[in-house]
């Protein structure tokens, strides 16, 4: 008995912790700051939502496509950064397809701590998102809630919109 | 010497750090950190606080099989979220923070077996 009570203890160890790193997963998150990113005029049910297409990765693209297909009740449409910025041909109605949810990317380097052996700095790309106001080319406060992959924050963005308009 | 029951040592390096992730969890829409910690510090307590487990259940011995064990299964998870055979994105990051978090766990034990005493009534022997 007592041979197999610490494999047995350290295989429950492993499934408890990996139930707790998936209560916490993206997929159910959401963000509480809402009403500093989602515009106060913005309503999904009388305009589309344009979604900017995430070029860097088409993985990750497809991953988010199907995210609001499964979780977003409302009427939106990805396109490329171009079509939101440059309001042409279908794209031109401003009123119908109002905001857009746009990709903010930025930088950060966790530099060398002073007196570390090693050289250099870990530097990562936050992907973060915000609201554009295509009507009065405003852009809304990014979530600052930034990952190193776009999907893990457009999750819980897209969590956080349903929930805000629930 | 510090003389440290298992109780003990299983709330300081286990129960402590799931109970600071997860309250780190919770209130990091609330508080304001910068936003590499706010992103990867709850894993790594996750992950610190399972190897220290790990480490607790087979007595402070370091247990090669069990502890490369949880290092697979840490990949094999963001793999997992990665392929969306789980929910989740898998982050190469968190990967990385993962197995920092491990060595800190690993380079404690050592810590705690050379500082600390731990009391054989709770230890076993062995």
């Amino acid at each position: 008995m007592t041979k197999i009570k610490k494999p047995l203890l350290s295989a429950l160890s492993i499934v408890l912790f990996f139930i707790i790193a998936l209560a916490s997963n993206p997929s159910k998150k959401t963000f509480k700051n809402s009403s500093s990113w989602i515009p106060k005029d913005f309503n999904p049910n009388k305009t589309i939502l344009l979604v900017e297409k995430f070029a860097i990765s088409g993985r990750a693209e497809q991953n988010m496509e199907d995210y609001m297909n499964q979780k977003y009740p409302y009427k939106f449409e990805f396109v490329d950064i171009q079509t939101i910025k440059n309001k042409e041909g279908k794209y031109a109605d401003t009123k119908l397809y109002r905001y857009a949810l746009v990709i903010s990317s930025h930088t950060s380097t966790m530099t060398k701590a002073q007196g570390a052996v090693t050289s250099g700095g870990l530097t990562t790309t936050g992907f973060d998102f915000n609201f554009y106001d295509r009507d009065l080319n405003k852009s809304y406060p990014p979530t600052r809630r930034p990952s190193s992959y776009a999907s893990t924050t457009f999750k819980p963005v897209i969590n956080t919109i349903v929930k805000h308009f629930e | 010497m510090i003389s440290l029951s298992k109780t003990t040592d299983i709330f300081l390096n286990v129960v402590i750090p799931v109970f600071l992730g997860c309250i780190f969890y919770f209130l990091k829409n609330e508080i304001t950190v910068p936003e590499m910690i706010q992103n990867y510090l709850p894993d790594g307590l996750w992950a610190y606080a399972l190897q220290s487990c790990i480490l607790i259940i087979w007595n402070r011995k370091i247990n090669i099989i069990w502890s490369i064990a949880i290092m697979l299964f840490a990949v094999i998870f963001e793999l997992l979220q990665y392929l969306h055979f789980i929910n989740g994105t898998g982050d190469f990051f968190d990967i990385i923070i993962y197995f920092i978090f491990f060595g800190i766990a690993l380079s404690a034990n050592k810590f705690f077996i050379s500082n600390i005493y731990f009391k054989l009534t709770s230890y076993d022997k062995d």
